[in-house]
Protein backbone atom coordinates (compact mmCIF):
# COMPACT_ATOMS: atom_id res chain seq x y z
CA UNK A 1 0.00 0.00 0.00
CA UNK A 2 2.89 2.26 0.98
CA UNK A 3 4.97 1.51 -2.23
CA UNK A 4 2.00 2.04 -4.27
CA UNK A 5 1.51 5.72 -2.80
CA UNK A 6 5.04 6.60 -3.06
CA UNK A 7 4.80 5.36 -6.97
CA UNK A 8 1.39 7.44 -7.43
CA UNK A 9 3.30 10.66 -5.47
CA UNK A 10 6.75 9.79 -8.32
CA UNK A 11 4.43 9.94 -10.86
CA UNK A 12 2.49 13.29 -9.90
CA UNK A 13 6.02 14.58 -9.51
CA UNK A 14 6.90 13.73 -13.00
CA UNK A 15 4.11 15.51 -14.67
CA UNK A 16 4.42 18.30 -12.58
CA UNK A 17 8.37 18.60 -13.52
CA UNK A 18 7.23 17.28 -17.19
CA UNK A 19 5.12 20.47 -17.62
CA UNK A 20 7.77 23.02 -16.14
CA UNK A 21 10.71 21.55 -18.05
CA UNK A 22 8.25 21.53 -21.32
CA UNK A 23 7.25 25.39 -20.40
CA UNK A 24 10.43 26.58 -20.49
CA UNK A 25 11.78 24.49 -23.00
CA UNK A 26 9.35 25.87 -25.65
CA UNK A 27 10.15 29.41 -23.85
CA UNK A 28 13.77 29.18 -24.89
CA UNK A 29 12.85 27.78 -28.96
CA UNK A 30 10.40 30.54 -28.71
CA UNK A 31 13.27 32.82 -27.93
CA UNK A 32 15.37 31.48 -30.45
CA UNK A 33 13.21 31.27 -33.06
CA UNK A 34 12.12 35.10 -32.81
CA UNK A 35 15.57 36.38 -32.77
CA UNK A 36 16.90 34.02 -36.20
CA UNK A 37 13.13 36.06 -37.10
CA UNK A 38 11.39 32.83 -37.48
CA UNK A 39 8.12 31.68 -36.82
CA UNK A 40 7.66 29.07 -33.40
CA UNK A 41 6.40 26.18 -34.64
CA UNK A 42 4.56 25.50 -31.29
CA UNK A 43 2.61 28.47 -30.44
CA UNK A 44 1.91 29.31 -34.25
CA UNK A 45 0.04 25.83 -34.76
CA UNK A 46 -1.61 26.48 -31.54
CA UNK A 47 -2.59 29.73 -32.97
CA UNK A 48 -3.47 28.46 -36.20
CA UNK A 49 -5.61 25.62 -35.02
CA UNK A 50 -7.73 27.88 -32.11
CA UNK A 51 -7.94 30.84 -34.62
CA UNK A 52 -11.17 29.71 -36.66
CA UNK A 53 -13.05 29.30 -33.68
CA UNK A 54 -12.06 32.52 -31.67
CA UNK A 55 -13.01 34.44 -35.55
CA UNK A 56 -16.26 32.69 -35.25
CA UNK A 57 -17.35 33.66 -31.76
CA UNK A 58 -16.02 37.46 -32.28
CA UNK A 59 -17.93 37.24 -35.80
CA UNK A 60 -21.00 35.78 -34.14
CA UNK A 61 -20.79 38.72 -31.14
CA UNK A 62 -20.19 41.62 -33.63
CA UNK A 63 -23.38 39.81 -35.50
CA UNK A 64 -25.56 40.59 -32.13
CA UNK A 65 -23.52 43.48 -31.29
CA UNK A 66 -24.59 45.19 -34.86
CA UNK A 67 -28.21 43.74 -34.46
CA UNK A 68 -28.94 44.14 -30.93
CA UNK A 69 -26.52 46.69 -29.88
CA UNK A 70 -29.48 49.36 -30.00
CA UNK A 71 -31.54 48.00 -27.13
CA UNK A 72 -28.34 48.98 -24.93
CA UNK A 73 -26.90 51.89 -26.62
CA UNK A 74 -29.90 53.69 -27.67
CA UNK A 75 -30.14 56.73 -26.50
CA UNK A 76 -26.32 57.80 -26.56
CA UNK A 77 -26.29 56.47 -30.56
CA UNK A 78 -28.81 59.05 -31.35
CA UNK A 79 -26.91 61.39 -29.61
CA UNK A 80 -23.54 60.20 -30.83
CA UNK A 81 -25.39 60.05 -34.26
CA UNK A 82 -26.31 63.79 -33.91
CA UNK A 83 -22.51 64.54 -33.29
CA UNK A 84 -21.17 62.90 -36.40
CA UNK A 85 -23.31 64.40 -38.78
CA UNK A 86 -22.06 68.08 -37.15
CA UNK A 87 -18.01 66.64 -37.56
CA UNK A 88 -18.89 65.01 -40.88
CA UNK A 89 -19.81 68.94 -42.11
CA UNK A 90 -16.73 70.31 -40.88
CA UNK A 91 -14.42 67.28 -41.89
CA UNK A 92 -16.03 67.99 -45.30
CA UNK A 93 -15.33 71.61 -45.70
CA UNK A 94 -11.75 70.95 -44.13
CA UNK A 95 -11.11 68.26 -46.46
CA UNK A 96 -12.15 70.71 -49.22
CA UNK A 97 -9.32 72.59 -47.81
CA UNK A 98 -6.87 70.27 -47.25
CA UNK A 99 -7.44 68.78 -50.56
CA UNK A 100 -5.97 72.37 -52.53
CA UNK A 101 -3.46 72.85 -49.88
CA UNK A 102 -2.15 69.20 -51.17
CA UNK A 103 -2.48 70.09 -54.93
CA UNK A 104 -0.61 73.10 -54.27
CA UNK A 105 2.27 70.98 -51.79
CA UNK A 106 2.86 68.58 -54.57
CA UNK A 107 3.60 71.13 -57.11
CA UNK A 108 5.69 72.90 -55.16
CA UNK A 109 7.52 69.54 -54.10
CA UNK A 110 7.59 68.70 -57.88
CA UNK A 111 9.53 71.90 -58.68
CA UNK A 112 11.87 71.82 -55.44
CA UNK A 113 12.97 68.28 -56.78
CA UNK A 114 11.44 66.08 -53.66
CA UNK A 115 10.43 62.76 -54.31
CA UNK A 116 6.59 61.88 -53.59
CA UNK A 117 5.46 59.95 -50.98
CA UNK A 118 5.00 56.03 -51.56
CA UNK A 119 0.94 55.16 -52.31
CA UNK A 120 -0.48 54.07 -49.07
CA UNK A 121 -0.64 50.44 -49.49
CA UNK A 122 -3.39 49.90 -46.71
CA UNK A 123 -4.18 46.07 -45.68
CA UNK A 124 -8.11 45.98 -43.76
CA UNK A 125 -7.65 43.76 -41.12
CA UNK A 126 -10.18 42.61 -38.29
CA UNK A 127 -9.14 42.10 -35.12
CA UNK A 128 -9.57 38.71 -33.59
CA UNK A 129 -8.25 39.23 -30.15
CA UNK A 130 -7.82 42.69 -28.22
CA UNK A 131 -5.79 42.55 -25.45
CA UNK A 132 -5.87 38.38 -25.41
CA UNK A 133 -3.07 38.68 -21.90
CA UNK A 134 -3.97 41.44 -19.61
CA UNK A 135 -0.80 42.42 -19.03
CA UNK A 136 -0.01 43.34 -22.07
CA UNK A 137 -1.39 46.03 -24.71
CA UNK A 138 -1.33 44.04 -27.77
CA UNK A 139 -3.67 42.49 -29.63
CA UNK A 140 -4.24 39.48 -32.43
CA UNK A 141 -5.26 40.91 -36.36
CA UNK A 142 -6.40 38.05 -39.32
CA UNK A 143 -3.82 39.19 -41.20
CA UNK A 144 -0.38 37.59 -41.52
CA UNK A 145 2.54 37.14 -43.76
CA UNK A 146 0.09 35.42 -46.74
CA UNK A 147 -1.50 39.15 -46.75
CA UNK A 148 1.89 40.38 -46.87
CA UNK A 149 2.16 42.01 -43.20
CA UNK A 150 5.72 41.29 -41.98
CA UNK A 151 7.54 42.66 -38.57
CA UNK A 152 7.38 46.12 -37.94
CA UNK A 153 4.44 46.68 -40.26
CA UNK A 154 2.41 49.76 -39.10
CA UNK A 155 -1.31 49.51 -37.98
CA UNK A 156 -3.80 52.06 -37.66
CA UNK A 157 -7.14 53.14 -37.92
CA UNK A 158 -9.15 56.13 -39.58
CA UNK A 159 -8.06 58.25 -36.22
CA UNK A 160 -4.59 57.55 -36.53
CA UNK A 161 -1.67 55.43 -35.52
CA UNK A 162 -2.91 52.23 -33.55
CA UNK A 163 0.71 49.95 -33.02
CA UNK A 164 3.55 48.27 -34.65
CA UNK A 165 3.65 44.45 -35.80
CA UNK A 166 5.39 42.42 -33.79
CA UNK A 167 4.98 38.69 -35.25
CA UNK A 168 3.69 37.35 -38.34
CA UNK A 169 2.14 34.48 -38.25
CA UNK A 170 1.14 32.89 -41.73
CA UNK A 171 -2.84 34.03 -41.04
CA UNK A 172 -2.59 35.83 -37.87
CA UNK A 173 -0.17 38.95 -36.74
CA UNK A 174 0.27 40.54 -33.44
CA UNK A 175 0.18 43.82 -33.16
CA UNK A 176 1.63 46.10 -30.04
CA UNK A 177 -0.05 49.20 -29.23
CA UNK A 178 1.38 52.31 -28.62
CA UNK A 179 -0.28 52.00 -25.19
CA UNK A 180 1.71 48.74 -24.41
CA UNK A 181 4.56 49.94 -21.61
CA UNK A 182 7.47 48.60 -24.39
CA UNK A 183 5.94 51.17 -27.07
CA UNK A 184 7.48 54.32 -28.60
CA UNK A 185 6.99 56.67 -31.24
CA UNK A 186 8.71 59.22 -32.41
CA UNK A 187 6.56 62.45 -32.52
CA UNK A 188 6.21 65.84 -32.69
CA UNK A 189 3.36 68.53 -32.10
CA UNK A 190 1.86 69.63 -35.39
CA UNK A 191 1.29 73.12 -34.65
CA UNK A 192 3.72 74.94 -37.37
CA UNK A 193 4.95 77.39 -34.24
CA UNK A 194 5.84 74.89 -32.18
CA UNK A 195 7.20 71.73 -34.46
CA UNK A 196 8.43 70.27 -30.65
CA UNK A 197 10.12 66.88 -30.84
CA UNK A 198 9.90 63.96 -28.58
CA UNK A 199 9.26 60.30 -28.01
CA UNK A 200 5.87 59.12 -27.22
CA UNK A 201 6.21 56.27 -24.92
CA UNK A 202 2.96 53.96 -24.04
CA UNK A 203 2.77 52.87 -19.95
CA UNK A 204 0.20 49.96 -20.19
CA UNK A 205 -2.19 52.63 -18.99
CA UNK A 206 -4.64 54.82 -21.56
CA UNK A 207 -2.43 58.03 -21.65
CA UNK A 208 1.07 58.34 -23.11
CA UNK A 209 3.85 59.77 -22.37
CA UNK A 210 5.83 62.54 -24.19
CA UNK A 211 9.45 62.20 -23.46
CA UNK A 212 12.35 64.01 -24.35
CA UNK A 213 10.79 67.19 -25.18
CA UNK A 214 13.04 70.55 -24.76
CA UNK A 215 12.65 72.21 -21.67
CA UNK A 216 12.11 75.29 -23.60
CA UNK A 217 9.91 73.91 -26.30
CA UNK A 218 6.23 75.54 -26.99
CA UNK A 219 3.82 72.85 -25.93
CA UNK A 220 0.31 73.66 -24.86
CA UNK A 221 -2.75 71.49 -23.82
CA UNK A 222 -4.61 70.59 -26.89
CA UNK A 223 -1.67 70.51 -29.00
CA UNK A 224 -2.19 67.31 -31.52
CA UNK A 225 0.73 64.96 -31.55
CA UNK A 226 1.91 63.32 -34.87
CA UNK A 227 4.43 60.92 -36.10
CA UNK A 228 7.88 62.82 -36.59
CA UNK A 229 9.58 59.40 -38.95
CA UNK A 230 12.43 59.52 -36.62
CA UNK A 231 13.52 57.28 -34.10
CA UNK A 232 15.11 53.74 -33.73
CA UNK A 233 12.45 51.38 -33.44
CA UNK A 234 10.16 54.02 -33.46
CA UNK A 235 11.23 55.05 -36.77
CA UNK A 236 8.76 52.29 -38.10
CA UNK A 237 5.89 55.16 -38.20
CA UNK A 238 6.11 56.66 -40.91
CA UNK A 239 5.86 60.75 -40.50
CA UNK A 240 2.60 63.15 -40.33
CA UNK A 241 0.29 60.01 -38.35
CA UNK A 242 -2.07 61.53 -35.89
CA UNK A 243 -0.57 60.30 -32.30
CA UNK A 244 -2.75 62.09 -30.02
CA UNK A 245 -3.93 64.90 -28.32
CA UNK A 246 -1.46 66.69 -25.35
CA UNK A 247 -3.86 66.92 -21.73
CA UNK A 248 -1.33 68.19 -20.03
CA UNK A 249 2.54 69.72 -19.75
CA UNK A 250 4.85 70.22 -16.44
CA UNK A 251 8.60 70.60 -16.27
CA UNK A 252 10.83 68.40 -14.67
CA UNK A 253 13.14 69.14 -11.76
CA UNK A 254 15.97 70.58 -13.63
CA UNK A 255 13.78 72.49 -15.99
CA UNK A 256 15.88 71.38 -18.75
CA UNK A 257 13.09 69.23 -20.45
CA UNK A 258 9.15 69.47 -20.22
CA UNK A 259 7.04 66.07 -19.49
CA UNK A 260 3.86 65.93 -21.70
CA UNK A 261 1.19 63.63 -21.24
CA UNK A 262 -1.18 62.47 -24.50
CA UNK A 263 -3.86 60.94 -24.88
CA UNK A 264 -3.91 58.68 -28.03
CA UNK A 265 -6.69 59.84 -31.02
CA UNK A 266 -7.28 56.35 -31.34
CA UNK A 267 -9.57 54.80 -27.99
CA UNK A 268 -7.89 50.90 -27.94
CA UNK A 269 -10.96 49.83 -26.06
CA UNK A 270 -13.36 50.30 -29.47
CA UNK A 271 -11.20 49.30 -32.20
CA UNK A 272 -13.48 47.13 -34.56
CA UNK A 273 -11.13 47.29 -37.94
CA UNK A 274 -7.97 48.08 -38.20
CA UNK A 275 -5.24 48.96 -41.34
CA UNK A 276 -2.10 47.88 -41.90
CA UNK A 277 0.73 49.64 -43.91
CA UNK A 278 3.08 47.03 -45.31
CA UNK B 1 -20.52 10.86 -2.17
CA UNK B 2 -17.87 12.51 -4.33
CA UNK B 3 -16.88 13.95 -7.51
CA UNK B 4 -14.99 11.60 -10.40
CA UNK B 5 -13.21 14.15 -12.74
CA UNK B 6 -13.72 13.78 -16.51
CA UNK B 7 -10.54 14.75 -17.86
CA UNK B 8 -11.95 15.24 -21.94
CA UNK B 9 -15.10 17.80 -21.09
CA UNK B 10 -12.50 19.54 -18.25
CA UNK B 11 -9.76 20.24 -21.41
CA UNK B 12 -12.61 21.09 -23.60
CA UNK B 13 -14.24 23.38 -21.18
CA UNK B 14 -10.91 25.03 -20.62
CA UNK B 15 -10.67 25.46 -24.36
CA UNK B 16 -13.90 26.62 -24.82
CA UNK B 17 -12.94 29.11 -22.10
CA UNK B 18 -9.99 30.35 -23.92
CA UNK B 19 -11.94 31.09 -27.18
CA UNK B 20 -14.41 33.14 -25.42
CA UNK B 21 -11.61 35.09 -23.22
CA UNK B 22 -10.17 35.93 -27.13
CA UNK B 23 -12.98 36.95 -28.52
CA UNK B 24 -15.15 39.10 -25.86
CA UNK B 25 -12.60 40.04 -23.05
CA UNK B 26 -11.58 42.84 -24.37
CA UNK B 27 -15.02 44.07 -24.93
CA UNK B 28 -15.69 43.39 -21.48
CA UNK B 29 -13.45 45.81 -19.60
CA UNK B 30 -14.67 47.75 -16.99
CA UNK B 31 -13.43 50.84 -16.34
CA UNK B 32 -10.45 49.51 -17.63
CA UNK B 33 -10.51 46.51 -15.93
CA UNK B 34 -10.08 43.52 -17.54
CA UNK B 35 -11.13 40.00 -17.08
CA UNK B 36 -9.15 36.46 -17.75
CA UNK B 37 -11.97 34.03 -18.40
CA UNK B 38 -9.41 30.99 -19.32
CA UNK B 39 -7.58 31.55 -16.43
CA UNK B 40 -10.60 31.99 -13.68
CA UNK B 41 -11.71 29.08 -15.48
CA UNK B 42 -8.35 27.55 -14.63
CA UNK B 43 -8.47 27.97 -11.03
CA UNK B 44 -12.11 26.88 -10.85
CA UNK B 45 -11.12 23.55 -12.49
CA UNK B 46 -7.73 22.91 -10.50
CA UNK B 47 -10.16 22.99 -7.23
CA UNK B 48 -11.40 19.75 -8.15
CA UNK B 49 -8.34 17.80 -9.69
CA UNK B 50 -4.87 16.73 -7.68
CA UNK B 51 -1.66 18.54 -7.80
CA UNK B 52 -0.11 16.40 -11.43
CA UNK B 53 -3.45 17.55 -13.18
CA UNK B 54 -3.50 21.05 -11.64
CA UNK B 55 -0.25 21.15 -13.52
CA UNK B 56 -1.13 19.91 -16.82
CA UNK B 57 -3.98 22.05 -17.32
CA UNK B 58 -2.12 24.92 -16.45
CA UNK B 59 0.22 24.11 -18.85
CA UNK B 60 -2.45 23.73 -21.38
CA UNK B 61 -4.12 27.16 -20.38
CA UNK B 62 -0.46 28.94 -19.96
CA UNK B 63 0.35 27.26 -24.07
CA UNK B 64 -2.93 28.87 -25.22
CA UNK B 65 -2.60 32.19 -23.80
CA UNK B 66 1.30 32.18 -24.68
CA UNK B 67 0.37 31.78 -27.68
CA UNK B 68 -1.56 34.78 -28.28
CA UNK B 69 0.63 36.74 -26.47
CA UNK B 70 3.70 35.85 -28.66
CA UNK B 71 6.31 37.02 -26.21
CA UNK B 72 7.05 36.12 -22.71
CA UNK B 73 6.36 32.46 -23.83
CA UNK B 74 8.42 30.36 -21.06
CA UNK B 75 6.95 32.72 -18.09
CA UNK B 76 3.46 32.43 -18.73
CA UNK B 77 3.52 28.89 -19.22
CA UNK B 78 5.17 28.40 -16.50
CA UNK B 79 3.31 30.77 -13.65
CA UNK B 80 0.36 29.03 -15.05
CA UNK B 81 1.66 25.23 -14.56
CA UNK B 82 2.30 26.19 -10.79
CA UNK B 83 -0.53 27.89 -10.01
CA UNK B 84 -2.66 24.81 -11.61
CA UNK B 85 -0.23 22.62 -9.16
CA UNK B 86 -0.31 24.79 -6.22
CA UNK B 87 -4.39 24.91 -6.21
CA UNK B 88 -4.44 21.34 -7.06
CA UNK B 89 -2.22 20.38 -4.10
CA UNK B 90 -5.07 21.54 -2.09
CA UNK B 91 -7.03 18.75 -2.86
CA UNK B 92 -8.21 17.15 0.27
CA UNK B 93 -7.16 20.19 2.38
CA UNK B 94 -9.99 22.05 2.12
CA UNK B 95 -13.41 22.01 1.33
CA UNK B 96 -13.57 22.72 -2.31
CA UNK B 97 -17.33 22.16 -3.58
CA UNK B 98 -18.03 25.80 -2.32
CA UNK B 99 -19.12 28.78 -4.48
CA UNK B 100 -16.78 31.10 -2.19
CA UNK B 101 -13.86 28.42 -1.91
CA UNK B 102 -13.51 29.64 -5.99
CA UNK B 103 -14.33 32.83 -5.37
CA UNK B 104 -10.79 33.05 -3.16
CA UNK B 105 -8.90 30.50 -5.53
CA UNK B 106 -10.13 33.26 -8.44
CA UNK B 107 -8.52 36.25 -6.84
CA UNK B 108 -6.18 34.82 -4.95
CA UNK B 109 -5.24 32.51 -8.07
CA UNK B 110 -4.98 35.38 -10.35
CA UNK B 111 -2.75 37.47 -7.98
CA UNK B 112 -0.14 34.39 -7.36
CA UNK B 113 0.02 33.77 -11.22
CA UNK B 114 0.80 37.22 -11.67
CA UNK B 115 3.41 37.67 -9.24
CA UNK B 116 4.93 34.24 -10.26
CA UNK B 117 5.00 36.08 -13.88
CA UNK B 118 6.36 39.33 -12.42
CA UNK B 119 9.03 37.34 -10.52
CA UNK B 120 10.08 35.06 -13.98
CA UNK B 121 10.00 38.52 -16.15
CA UNK B 122 9.96 41.81 -14.41
CA UNK B 123 7.65 44.47 -16.58
CA UNK B 124 8.19 48.23 -16.51
CA UNK B 125 5.99 50.35 -14.66
CA UNK B 126 5.69 47.87 -11.68
CA UNK B 127 2.62 50.00 -9.59
CA UNK B 128 0.64 50.00 -12.95
CA UNK B 129 1.33 46.65 -13.10
CA UNK B 130 -0.14 45.66 -9.49
CA UNK B 131 -3.04 48.18 -10.38
CA UNK B 132 -3.71 45.99 -12.84
CA UNK B 133 -3.23 42.65 -11.28
CA UNK B 134 -5.69 44.19 -8.20
CA UNK B 135 -8.38 45.21 -10.80
CA UNK B 136 -8.30 41.77 -12.88
CA UNK B 137 -8.03 39.49 -9.53
CA UNK B 138 -11.33 41.25 -8.36
CA UNK B 139 -12.91 40.95 -11.63
CA UNK B 140 -11.98 37.16 -11.94
CA UNK B 141 -13.26 36.58 -8.36
CA UNK B 142 -16.77 38.07 -9.75
CA UNK B 143 -16.43 35.92 -12.59
CA UNK B 144 -15.73 32.80 -10.97
CA UNK B 145 -19.12 32.38 -9.93
CA UNK B 146 -20.86 31.58 -13.33
CA UNK B 147 -17.78 29.85 -14.52
CA UNK B 148 -17.96 27.61 -11.20
CA UNK B 149 -21.26 26.75 -11.57
CA UNK B 150 -20.98 25.82 -15.08
CA UNK B 151 -17.91 23.93 -14.75
CA UNK B 152 -19.23 21.81 -11.90
CA UNK B 153 -22.30 20.74 -14.10
CA UNK B 154 -19.73 20.13 -17.64
CA UNK B 155 -16.65 18.44 -16.46
CA UNK B 156 -17.75 16.65 -12.76
CA UNK B 157 -19.76 14.23 -12.64
CA UNK B 158 -21.51 12.62 -8.93
CA UNK B 159 -20.66 9.18 -7.88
Amino acid sequence: MLRREREFNRRKLFVILLCIGLGVGIGLWHNRQVARGRSDFVTSTVRTVSTPFVTALDATSRWFGSHFGWLIHGRSLAAENRQLRDENARLRAENARLAEADITSQRLRAQLGFQGQPPANKIAADILSLRPNGNFETMVINRGARDGVHNNSVVVSPKGIVGHVYGVGPTTADVQLITDSAAAVGAMVQRPQSRAQGVCKGNGGPLLTMAYVDGAADVKAGDVIISSGMGGAAGVFPKGLPVGTVVRVANDASGSTKRVTVRPTVDMDRLEEVYVLP
Amino acid sequence: MRREVRRLPVILFLLAAFVVHCALAGDMAIRGARPDIALTSLLVCCLFVDSSTGAALGFLVGLLEASYADQFVGSIIVSRTLTGMLLGALEERVFRDNVFMAIAAAVLGTVATETLFFLFAPQPHALRWFIRTGEASLYNGALSIPIYLVARRVAFRRT
